[in-house]
Parts: C-alpha cells; structure tokens; sequence
C-alpha cells in the first residue's frame, strides 16, 4: 500500500459486493489520490466494471464502505463523470450529438432547462473533442470512434474532478484509438482518472498506478515501482501490460 | 342519411363532442405515445391498459350491487393503472424481476377479475363498450379532464424534457448525475396510467393501446428528434380519428373500431414504404 500525506478522493474500505451467491469483491480497499491517472485491468469476468460501478455509486458495497472526499458517491455527483461501455446504448435513440452532451450537465436539482452557462459548456466540451461542428447530428449517424468522443464529451461538460471511463476503446478503429489517447493525454494530471481497459498502450503509456481485480481481491501497484515478485503476483494478463510499459520505458531512458 | 357536416340538435351536440374529444385526445396520444415508445413501455401500456378492467369491474359491481357513486369504476379504473404501474416498477426495481413476466401475470388477471365482477354484477353489462369505448358518448366533464390532462402531460415534458431523455438514453448515467431514476419512473409510469384511465373511459381499452403506440411508432420512422415525434404523432392520431369518424358514420360501422382499423393499415403501409426506402428496391 502506498505512503502518501495528502486525503484520498476515492476510499473504499472493507469492501464486499456480491452478485447472489458469486462473490466479486471480498474484504477489499483501495484509496485513489487527487490527479492520480489508474487503470483497473483483470481477466475477463474478474469484476472491474463491477468495482467502478461500486465507486461511482450505481452498485451499493454488500459490507464495507465506498467514499468520494468523505461522502458517499450518490451525493458527490456533480464531482464525478462517467462514459460507461458503448455497447449498452440504443443506436437508433432519437437524438441529437447535443443533447447527448448536454446530459452532462444534469444535476440533482428537480427541474433542469439548459442555461447560457450549459450551452458554452456543451460547446466547450465538444471543442475539446474536436466534435463541435457535428452538434446538430443525429448521435447514431456518428461512427463508434465519433460516438466514443461524444461520450467524453459528455463525461467532461461538467468540468468533474474524478473521471471513470468503462472500456473507452472498444470496438473502435485504430484512427478513433488515436484520438482517444490525445484526449486522454491532455485530461492527464488535470483530474483524477479511472478507467478500466485492456488496451496496452494505453495502460502502458498513460496510466500511473494500476487496479488489479482478480479472485474477489483489489490491489493497487504504483507502475515504475512494480518488480519482479509484484508482476508474477499479477497474473498473466497484467503481467502482458505491465512488460510492455518497462521494455518502452526502458527504450526511453536508452535513446535518452 | 345525413351529410356529415350537416347534423343538427342532439346529433350535432354528440358529434361535436365526439370530435372535440377526438382533437383533444390527439394531444394526449402524441405525448404518452411518445414516452411510451421512447421508452419502449408499450407493453407495460398495453398491461396497464388491460388491468384496469379489473378496476372498472369491481366499480361496476359496487355501483350496481350497493347502489354507489357512480364515478366508482373510474375510481376503480385508477386505482388498478396506478396499482399496475407501480407493482412493474417497483419489482424490477427491488427484485430484478424481468419486466414482461410481471407485465405477462397483471394482464390476464386484471381481465380476469373485471370479468368475473361484471359477470356478478345484476343487469346486462357488455364488456364489449369498455374494449371499444364509444367515443361517441363522450360528455362535457370528460372533455374537460382530458384538457386538464393534456395541460399537466405538457408541462411535465416542458419541465422534465432533458431528464427523460437522459432517463431513457442511459439510466446508469442519469443516476450517476444525481437523477433520481426511480422516482422519475414512477412519475412517468403514473402519469402514463392516468392518460390511460381518462383514454379509456372515451375510446375503450383496445383503442388507448393502439393510439398510443401506433402514430408515435409511424412518427419515429420520419423523425429523429423527439418533440417532432411528439408533435407528428399527434397530427397523425387527428387524421386517424377524424377518418374514423367519417368512415365510421357513412359505413355505420363502430367508431372505436373503425379508427384502429385505420391506424393499423396507416402502421402497415408505413413499414412497408419505410422498408422499401431505406433499403433502397426503389432506386435498384
């Protein structure tokens, strides 16, 4: 476990989740720091969107507690923002690339008409994408990589401090990849970022700690100071990505 | 028979009301139609729209047998829709009980009980006028409900308009946003209910299902935005209603029926053209 003097933003403590009588999460904790940059990567099934849906509130811990800055998820929402996986939405949903993002800009509040301040929002998350002038297109006329940036978009409109990102790079071209990571890159060191992905290269060149669910338990491995005893801990699929973050790191200080 | 256009005294009284009942209730199809097919809850409307007869029943007997107020089996009606949509809600909500099988066991019950009370009930009773309605019976009190309805369904999608479609988008991001999402599906499901009890009670049961899903579904073939869907599906219940009318009256057929005949072909016509298009056999 890492020594660090500053406040976690995200805590989890003694946490347990279940689905009926699968046990996915068991007596685990975690804490996440201020502009810390993760990755929560595991086997297929092992239960990271499980552990980001905990933190972001969708799921409620079976024991345990789940904190953001010191409260609960559900009541820090204007905190956080979320792109979930793409392939949980309706491509033929009627609307606009808009109102997509404007339901960034949502909050807890009854009622919600956009404002001034939400359209510039809208208008200054899309730049950020490079998607401001598909505004007025229809979201499902967009391709997967568009999309994906759309949900960025959307994710960032309301300037959050902690972002989750579920699989941002499925099922989309090595282009769309590309553009991904830039916007990534740029979010780096700016807010706290978690995301869960596969993608090698953007583990191994982004990420700062890596979250590793496997058999029900978390740990958190700070990258450069993984060795070799840690990596052989990790598993296979880790130990893949975290290889491969060492040999490009190593070629760095080489050329340098 | 009469032009019409050219009906006077009672007759015109009745066909008047008829026709403002249709022109109103155009409204309320367009927006629950809507929301109903966004949401794709078209099966729960066609389950509440069919428990109420349970409602409608148990009214029907108490009135008769007790000699009651007679707004009892709109209460009735009420409180079965309301009942409905809170028990679907609520236990897929608590129990992650799947929708259609809860929807599958409301439906033939709440025809069953209505059935059964009507049976019971002293006097001849046609469960065939609450299938069908009969628009034509429609009286000043129902045109002023149906206004008062229209009213509150427009300021709730003025007022919640970003929130439904953030609801039926994505709920998991709504709920990460602080929406609350099961109360916002309650409301939607309860004034769903309600749309349907006053629908009901005007142009009976078989005909509120058909006129909330089928303009809104032809409608969301033409459009991508949804107040246009709304808004094109209320024109197209209006020329349903009134071709009904007007069918119905020069072929003395049932107008219910009649009006669900027309919409029904109006669905077919617009799959096939809508098919036809988008894959292109025109232009091949």
């Amino acid at each position: 476990m890492e020594i660090t003097n500053s406040k976690p933003i995200i805590e989890l403590s003694n946490v347990s989740f279940s689905y009926g009588k699968n046990l996915i999460i068991n007596d685990s904790s975690l804490s996440i720091f201020e502009n810390d940059f993760c990755c929560i990567v595991g086997e297929n099934g092992s239960g990271k969107t499980t552990l980001l849906k905990l933190i972001i509130g969708l799921l409620r811990p079976s024991s345990g507690s789940v904190l953001l800055k010191g409260s609960p998820p559900e009541k820090l929402s204007h905190i956080v923002g979320h792109m979930p996986q793409k392939v949980e939405f309706d491509r033929d949903f009627p609307i606009s690339v808009k109102e997509v993002v404007l339901m960034g800009r949502i909050t807890d509040k009854l009622f919600f008409r956009p404002s001034k301040s939400d359209t510039d929002a809208v208008n200054e998350a899309l730049q950020k994408v490079n998607m401001l002038e598909f505004e007025r297109k229809q979201f499902s006329d967009l391709s997967g990589g568009q999309q994906q940036r759309v949900l960025i978009a959307r994710a960032i409109a309301s300037s959050p401090e902690i972002l989750f990102f579920d699989e941002p790079t499925n099922s989309i071209d090595a282009l769309s990849e590309d553009k991904l990571f830039e916007i990534l890159k740029k979010l780096k060191g700016k807010m706290t970022v978690v995301m869960v992905s596969h993608n090698v290269r953007f583990v191994s060149e982004l990420v700062e700690k890596v979250i590793c669910v496997d058999r029900g338990q978390i740990s958190i491995h700070k990258v450069e100071a993984i060795g070799n005893q840690t990596v052989k801990d990790l598993g296979v699929e880790h130990y893949k990505l975290i290889k491969h973050w060492h040999c490009n790191h190593s070629q760095g200080e080489n050329n340098g | 028979m009469d032009s019409f256009l050219e009906i006077d005294g009672a007759g015109f009284v009745i066909l008047k009301n008829a026709i403002m009942a249709s022109l109103l209730s155009c409204i309320t199809f367009g927006i629950v139609g809507t929301i109903v097919t966004t949401k794709k809850i078209s099966y729960m409307a066609g389950s509440i729209s069919h428990t109420i007869l349970g409602g409608i029943g148990i009214g029907v007997f108490l009135k008769s047998f007790y000699n009651l107020s007679p707004l009892l089996p709109i209460i009735g009606a009420t409180v079965f829709a309301i009942g409905a949509a809170l028990i679907i809600a609520l236990t897929n909500h608590y129990f992650k009980e799947r929708y259609d099988s809860v929807i599958g066991a409301l439906w033939p019950l709440g025809m069953a009980i209505g059935i059964i009370f009507i049976y019971k009930t002293p006097g001849i009773i046609d469960p065939m006028n609450y299938l069908f309605g009969n628009i034509l019976l429609v009286n000043n009190y129902d045109l002023l409900m149906i206004s008062c309805l229209n009213c509150v369904l427009a300021l709730f999608m003025y007022l919640f308009y970003y929130k439904f479609i953030s609801l039926c988008f994505d709920e998991d991001f709504s709920k990460v946003r602080g929406v609350n999402t099961l109360w916002l599906n309650l409301v939607l499901l309860i004034l769903v209910s309600i749309s349907i009890v006053l629908m009901v009670n005007i142009v009976g049961i078989i005909m509120v299902v058909a006129m909330i899903t089928i303009p809104a579904s032809i409608a969301s073939k033409y459009s991508n935005k949804i107040s246009m869907i709304a808004i094109i599906a209320t024109i197209l219940s209006l020329v349903f209603n009134l071709t009904g009318l007007y069918a119905s009256f020069y072929l003395d057929l049932p107008a219910g029926p009649t009006i669900i005949v027309i919409a029904a072909t109006a669905y077919l016509i617009s799959n096939i053209l809508n098919t036809v298009f988008k894959k292109g056999v025109l232009h091949e």
